[in-house]
């Protein structure tokens, strides 16, 4: 097994290994997946599904009720006329979660007041409040339709296909995308830094356990220095893939936990009346405004995967063994007891900038800033991955392919210049971190 | 032809930034040698270990490893016990052995055979899945012993090997470094414990200032140190000793072992031969032994160092005048 293999192994085992890696890993998926699931949880526990038994006295609307339903924990049941009253009071009486709503006969065209509710449990206002709605939803149709004569049915029907056409057209939810592109900010700013770091600990520990001179023995300083920093690159790969692949898993079970198929949000036909007073076919989301949400989060995650995972692992590589390179020299040049503080701020300020770059880009994705940001070198990891949900690939594809070949460009000068270092400074003892020394070691193995 | 020496130095140096580390140094270590690499600190011991050791390349000059410039390929042909050496703390003892054996080139069943007879000798094979962190720094500088020879080197480098081990186990160690030895490694031994070094070394190098100042066979060191003085130990009157002293003699020391035994230390003050005390005395004193003094080691660098500095702060002091 080659040398660089073995140390690069030593490297990611030891790190896979470690209580914290697992954590971490199993842990943000959670997070993720909580922030999605924990409102529809929440809501599931207040909106316990109720059937509402629909006594009609008005003969004509409480079948459009029982259609014009808005919560999928509502359950209309429009008793047919000629039911008797013990029939009734039977089947509310035997359940807790069925109410009786007694419509009055000039609800609709003359009263807004539906008429009576009756149950026998702890409904909670948010049932109380959607069935109120339901109702008076469908009172203003009918009013709207009798003082201007306009199908609201229609209407709304236009607005669906407006709304299709806008999403359809972009891609990704706009609110979502904004979603999208913090988390990729975020996700690569974590990545970068906490593995930047671990190279520096790792350089910083060999030196001051005293291995370092026994390691040398059988390997060359650059051979382990790259070994070291592929190891923990290749961690955070492994942490990458795991929450990406995690978090697809986690949101595929909330997606069938849900039973929601976003397709038939359109295609779901319920009747109502139209302007004439006939029955007809109209979309109407049977979806609450929350499951709506989830599922145009989902869709848009779908839709902006691929684009995701091939563009940012070359964005992560790149990241990262540019700023490695940068903690390694800190590493290799620094003694157990110096304060790197103030070695590691430098390195640190282009991270924390992009990422408070990357949180301007849903307010004005456009500007010059975020442009040029995404394409220089020490910003580009974080401001590109920032960047990505709202790169139109036909036109701007240019600018992530410039930002990668800047990006990796650069790598090669940094990583050279870290190599120089890292093999005089690592045996370096007692000399003080400074630039000075770093420029002159940097010197010394010119050669 | 055998091929006698295993590292042949020619006149290397070694500078760092404005320091020159080692200044022409030639040194020919024979192999199957003892040989001792003495200096005191900051002389440039550890820049040549570490030019052997390729972990640093020289400036100017030339290493040989069997006659052959040294290359990637003889790493695995050397251990290295550095004086500040350690472990990874949070790994555990058969794990780090394992990646330190394979990194000198060993395959994993090879090193997984080695590493368990060395552990077993040493019986310390209940260690294995310790973590290091756990074990004591006696233990720990017995598992660094054990990965420096698991790949049974031709050349072992060790510096300092016996710092922080108690008597008995200084004692297990210099076992195995005469036994090593015996199978034909040859041995650079650095250290400042100037007994161990006439105990162990055949050969000797001694450094200063990053120059060679002293080399060669331990005895003929010694031999080029030796101050003419001889030890008598005699049963007599010491009165009857000092009147023969007149044959030439110098008293430089006197030991009373009891009131008729005395050991005393003469030498000569000009070309006379001991012999011819002997004759003075012989017929006064019961002779029990009379050998000549060799010089001890820690007398030999102190003086050589001291010898070497001399010429160098005259200089300073001129140029400071």
């Amino acid at each position: 097994m080659s040398k660089l293999r073995l140390v690069l192994q030593r490297e990611y085992k030891t790190r896979v290994k470690k209580k914290s890696f697992l954590l971490l890993s199993v842990i943000s998926p959670l997070i993720i997946a909580g922030l999605v699931i924990a409102p529809i949880l929440i809501q599931q526990s207040t909106f316990k599904q109720k059937t509402v038994l629909i006594v009609d006295n008005t003969l004509a609307l409480g079948d459009l009720l029982e259609k014009n339903k808005s919560s999928k924990y509502i359950h209309y049941v429009n008793m047919p006329i000629d039911a008797t009253i013990e029939h009734v009071a039977n089947r509310y009486e035997n359940s807790e979660d069925t109410m009786v709503l007694h419509l009055n006969k000039n609800f609709g065209i003359i009263s807004n007041s539906p008429g009576q509710l009756y149950n026998n449990g702890h409904p909670g206002p948010g049932i109380i409040k959607t069935i109120k709605n339901d109702c008076f939803d469908l009172f203003r149709k009918i009013q709207v339709y009798k003082i201007t004569n306009l199908n609201l049915e229609e209407v709304d029907k236009r607005l669906g296909d407006a709304c299709n056409i806008q999403y359809e057209g972009l891609g990704i939810n706009p609110e979502v995308k904004s979603y999208l592109s913090l988390a990729g900010g975020l996700l690569m700013y974590l990545l970068v830094l906490i593995y930047g770091v671990q190279v520096m600990k790792g350089v910083l520990e060999e030196k001051s356990n005293r291995i370092i001179e026994v390691v040398l023995s059988s390997i060359r300083p650059v051979k382990l220095m790259w070994g070291k920093i592929l190891g923990i690159g290749l961690v955070g790969i492994t942490q990458f893939s795991f929450i990406i692949i995690s978090s697809i898993v986690i949101f595929s079970v909330i997606q069938s936990f849900l039973d929601i198929d976003a397709s038939g949000l359109v295609n779901d036909q319920i009747m109502i009346m139209d302007t004439n007073g006939k029955l007809v076919n109209a979309n109407i989301p049977v979806l609450t405004p929350e499951e709506m949400d989830t599922v145009y989060a989902i869709e848009s995650l779908k839709a902006f995967l691929p684009t995701f995972l091939i563009i940012m692992p070359f964005l992560f590589v790149g990241g990262f063994l540019l700023y490695a390179s940068f903690f390694a020299v800190v590493g290799s040049a620094s003694n157990p007891d110096t304060e790197t503080q103030q070695y590691i701020l430098p390195i640190t300020v282009p991270i924390i900038l992009s990422m408070l770059i990357a949180t301007t880009i849903m307010n004005n994705p456009d500007s010059n800033l975020v442009y040029y940001s995404s394409m220089f070198p020490l910003t580009s990891p974080i401001v590109m991955a920032s960047r990505l949900p709202y790169i139109n690939w036909a036109t701007d594809w240019w600018q992530v392919l410039t930002a990668i070949v800047l990006l990796f460009g650069c790598v090669l000068f940094s990583t050279r210049f870290a190599a120089k270092v890292y093999k005089t400074a690592i045996l370096m003892y007692g000399q003080k971190l400074s630039y000075r020394n770093i420029r002159k070691w940097f010197k010394q193995s010119g050669s | 032809m055998a091929i006698k020496y295993i590292i042949k130095a020619h006149k290397v140096v070694k500078r760092y930034h404005n320091h020159t580390a080692l200044n022409k140094v030639s040194i020919k270590i024979p192999k199957g040698s003892v040989y001792g690499l003495l200096g005191p600190n900051g002389a440039g011991k550890t820049t040549f270990i570490r030019l052997i050791n390729q972990i640093s390349k020289p400036d100017k000059g030339e290493i040989l490893f069997y006659n052959k410039p040294l290359t990637e390929e003889h790493i695995q042909k050397i251990g290295y016990l550095p004086e500040e050496r350690g472990l990874y703390k949070k790994m555990k003892v058969g794990e780090q052995a394992m990646y330190l054996a394979q990194l000198k080139g060993m395959s994993k069943v090879e090193a997984k055979k080695n590493l368990t007879e060395w552990f077993d000798k040493f019986d310390i094979l209940d260690w294995w899945d310790k973590k290091v962190e756990d074990l004591s720094k006696g233990m720990a500088q017995k598992i660094q012993f054990i990965v420096t020879v698991v790949h049974e080197p031709e050349l072992l480098i060790l510096d300092e090997p016996f710092s922080g081990f108690d008597p008995i186990n200084t004692e297990l160690i210099k076992q195995e470094i005469l036994e090593l030895k015996k199978k034909g490694t040859t041995i650079i031994f650095s250290t400042h414990n100037m007994q161990s070094v006439e105990e162990i070394c055949d050969h000797i190098t001694l450094i200063n200032q990053s120059e060679t100042i002293v080399e060669g066979p331990i005895e003929e060191v010694k031999k080029q140190f030796s101050q003419n003085t001889y030890v008598i130990h005699f049963i007599g009157n010491m009165i009857t000793f000092t009147n023969a002293l007149w044959t030439g003699f110098e008293l430089l020391k006197k030991e009373e072992i009891s009131k008729t035994e005395y050991k005393v230390t003469v030498s000569p003050t000009g070309q006379n031969s001991i012999n011819e005390l002997i004759q003075n005395i012989i017929h006064g004193c019961k002779i029990k032994s009379v050998y000549e003094s060799s010089a001890k080691m820690h007398d030999i660098f102190i003086k050589a160092v001291a010898q070497s500095n001399e010429p160098k702060n005259l200089t300073k002091g001129i140029k400071n005048e």
